[in-house]
Order: C-alpha cells, then structure tokens, then sequence
C-alpha cells in the first residue's frame, strides 16, 4: 500500500467521521445527544487538518473547538434548556427553505471547487525555498512558536491582555446574575 | 512531524477502539445476565440516588467554564512556545536567530498578565462553594 492510499483512506475515513457527525447534530432527538455529535464531527476536521500538514490547526482544532466552544456549548445547554422535560420535537416546518438553502450552498461549493487552481497547478512553490528547507526539519508548530516570540511578541503579549479581559468580564457578568 | 509518524496515532486510536470492544464484548460473553432494578441505578457510593440527572445545573459552574475558556486559550499559546523552545534557545543557522532568554521572560509576562485575572476571579469569589 502506497503512502498515497494510506492518505486517502484516511481522508474517507475523516470524511465519513465527519458527515455521520453533522448529521447526527441534526437527526439526534436530544440537543445534549447533537452536541457531543458535534465533538465527533469537529475531532473529524482535526483529521483533515493533519492530512493537509497543518498540524498547528490540527490542535488548535482540538484544544479551541472540540474543548472550549464545545464546553461553553455544552454549559449554555446544561445552564438554559430543560432537558430533562423531554426531548425536542423535531419539525419540518422548514422543509422548502432548508431546501432551498442547501441546495444553494452544494451549488456554490461546486463552482468555486471547479474553478479554483490548486497548489498541484500552480507548479511553484507557495512559500520561500528557505522556508520549506527548514519545514523539512522542523514542525510547522515549532515555526509558529518562533514567529510568536521573535517577530509577533507585540501582538502576543496583547493576546494575553484581550484573555485578561474575556476572564474579568466572564466573571463580572456571571457573579452578577448570582447576586440577584 | 513526518506524516509517517501519523500511523502511529492511528494505531493509538485504533488499538484504544479495540480495547474497548474486546472488553465490552469479552464481558458480554461471560457475566451472568439477571436484571435487578438496583443494578441499574447509579452507583453513589451508598446514597441513593434520587430523580434525574438531566436538570438545570448552577450557574456558577459557568464562572469555572469561563476560566476553564481563558486557560485553554492560553494552553494555545503555550504549546507551540514549548514546542519552540529548542530554537528559541540555540536558533538554527540562517533560518531562526536564536532569541535566548526573552523567550522565557515573554512567557512569564504572559502568564503574569492571566495570573491577574486569576486573582481577581479570586478575589470575586468565583471558587468559593459554600
């Protein structure tokens, strides 16, 4: 077996990982039950991510999406819906526009993947000859950490200070509401 | 990471899905099967358990997600920085200059900078229980 096949199988694999996920998040009767479909459906992409040599996105994919947004989802369920009243009824009152929008978006998607030049036709390299001497050797993770400390450090410090301030107004906002 | 290493995790994974399978399978085939309704509630250590599990949970959980979020974000920045840390200190010629000990310092302001909200969610009361 060629790596090539290897790498597609792996895609499939990702692929239908992915597609069971996303549909689960609709067809599953009990929103608890569609967001840890979600969690599969998001691990998925974390897949496509490392196939295309993205390991960096791969996890971040993993540690932002499938941990953070899936807990803040996970506690605005747990904090707001009654679950435990019953589960959601489902329905299909939004057939036609649901259609219509679907059908929209699989067209588009179509176009713009039949009229995009990939990187196999370009036939030049995208980045520098330097840059892909050293990714050889290095991971793409270690390239985005040296950028962060040598050339990024303004914004990186300020980073720090935008999370200060998610943090300070997280807690703010949530210890008012337990005052009342 | 050469995407060969790749086979490894998938072998991780795979391995993992195996082991629980031959588990729950090698389980399924030996234990005796006489249902008692006790034996399907949930194991509390001695209490019993009383209504559902599905209700509104308390809102100051939310004050722990939030932070949990923050720290998360933050792991995001520290990975790729300890990850770096071996050219960040000895650099590779013609490509990375090395940057030495600022690396660290610029690390230690970052997390002093989220130590200070961690202390005013301290300070806020947000770990306090009772």
């Amino acid at each position: 077996m060629s790596p090539a096949d290897l790498i597609a199988i792996y895609f499939y694999f990702f692929a239908a990982l992915a597609i069971l996920g996303a549909l689960g998040v609709v067809v599953l009767r009990n929103i608890f039950h569609s967001v840890l479909s979600m969690i599969v459906c998001l691990f998925a992409v974390a897949g496509f991510f490392v196939l295309l040599n993205a390991e960096f996105l791969a996890a971040v994919q993993v540690i932002i999406y499938v941990g953070a947004i899936m807990v803040l989802i996970i506690f605005a369920i747990l904090l707001s819906t009654r679950i435990m009243r019953r589960d959601i009824v489902q329905t299909n009152a939004y057939v036609l526009p649901g259609i219509i929008v679907s059908l929209a978006f699989l067209v588009t998607t179509f176009f713009v993947i039949i009229s995009t030049r990939f990187v196999e036709d370009y036939h030049v390299p995208f980045y520098p000859a330097w840059l892909a001497e050293a990714s050889e050797k290095l991971d793409n993770t270690m390239i985005v950490g040296w950028s962060l400390m040598a050339t990024y450090s303004l914004p990186f410090e300020i980073a720090s200070i935008l999370l200060l301030m998610a943090l300070i107004g997280g807690v703010v906002l949530a210890h008012r509401k337990e005052d009342d | 990471m050469p995407y060969q290493d790749y086979n490894w995790v998938a072998l991780f994974i795979l391995a993992g899905i195996a082991f629980t399978g031959v588990a729950l399978l090698v389980a399924w085939l030996i234990r005796p099967s006489r249902i008692a309704f006790s034996k399907l509630t949930t194991y509390e250590c001695g209490e019993e358990p009383q209504y559902t599990a599905w209700i509104r949970y308390n809102p100051r959980f939310y004050v722990i997600a939030i932070i949990f979020l923050v720290f998360d974000v933050d792991v995001v920045f520290m990975f790729p920085w300890a990850s770096a840390y071996k050219i960040l200190l000895f650099g590779i010629p013609y490509h990375f200059e090395a940057i030495g000990l600022p690396a660290f310092g610029e690390m230690f302001i970052f997390l002093v900078i989220l130590l200070l909200g961690w202390l005013f969610a301290w300070k806020k009361g947000a770990f306090e229980w009772v």
